[in-house]
C-alpha cells in the first residue's frame, strides 16, 4: 500500500550554501548577474543589511535581499514597487527553489536516485527511487 | 522499483506520493526524507496523509487542487 501526503513547507535555520544557490537561480530569471553577501538593500526611506542579495536596479530600490533573523527565520527585503518580481513572488520562489535543492541533497544523503525531475504548471516534480 | 514522487508547488507546499511500495515502507521512506529535509532547514508540516488505493493513481495536478 502506498500513501500520499500533502504538507506545508517552511524554511528555518537554512544552509547558507543552498540559500545562495536558490538565489542564483532567481537571479538568473531576473536577468541579474550575481548574488552577493552582506549587501545593504535600499528602498524608499528604508534599508537593511542582508546576508545575501541580488543587486539590481529597481524603480525604488537596489535589489532583492534575504536575511536570517535571530529565530532562524528567512526574511526577504525588497522595495517591489514597480519591480519585475513582487516580494511575495520572490519569497515563494525562494522557498520552492530552496526545497528543490534540499530534496536533491537529501536524496543523495539517503542513497536515493533522482530518476525524473521536471517543471510542470503545478510546480517541480522529482522522483526519488531506491 | 519503489519511488517517492515529490511535487514542490509554487505555493510552498509539497505533495508526496509513494509509488510501487509494499506495506508501510512508503511511510518509512517518507520519514527518512522528512528528517533529512529538516536537517537542511526545510520543515515539512503534514496537513493530509492517507493510504492510496490504485484508484488514487492519478495526476499530481488533481491532488494539488485539494
Amino acid at each position: 500500500m502506498s500513501h500520499w501526503t500533502v504538507a506545508k513547507v517552511r524554511i528555518k535555520n537554512p544552509s547558507k550554501e543552498l540559500l545562495k544557490l536558490a538565489l542564483q537561480a532567481i537571479a538568473k530569471e531576473l536577468g541579474a548577474s550575481e548574488v552577493v553577501e552582506n549587501f545593504e538593500v535600499i528602498g524608499y526611506h528604508a534599508s537593511r543589511v542582508c546576508d545575501l542579495a541580488i543587486p539590481m536596479r529597481l524603480p525604488y530600490g537596489n535589489g532583492y535581499g534575504v536575511y536570517i533573523d535571530q529565530n532562524g527565520e528567512v526574511k526577504v527585503v525588497v522595495d517591489d514597487h514597480g519591480a519585475p518580481m513582487s516580494a511575495r513572488e520572490f519569497a515563494s520562489k525562494l522557498i520552492q527553489y530552496y526545497t528543490v535543492l534540499a530534496v536533491q541533497v537529501a536524496a543523495q544523503q539517503l542513497g536515493f536516485t533522482i530518476t525524473n525531475a521536471q517543471q510542470t504548471p503545478q510546480g517541480i516534480i522529482m522522483d526519488l527511487t531506491r | 522499483m519503489p519511488t517517492t514522487r515529490i511535487l514542490i508547488t509554487k505555493e510552498g507546499k509539497v505533495v508526496i506520493e509513494g509509488i510501487g511500495y509494499v506495506g508501510d515502507e512508503c511511510l518509512v521512506d517518507l520519514q527518512k526524507i522528512q528528517q533529512a529535509l529538516e536537517s537542511l532547514g526545510v520543515q515539512v508540516n503534514i496537513e493530509v496523509q492517507q493510504k492510496k488505493s490504485e484508484a488514487y493513481t492519478v495526476s499530481s495536478g488533481e491532488v494539488v487542487k485539494q
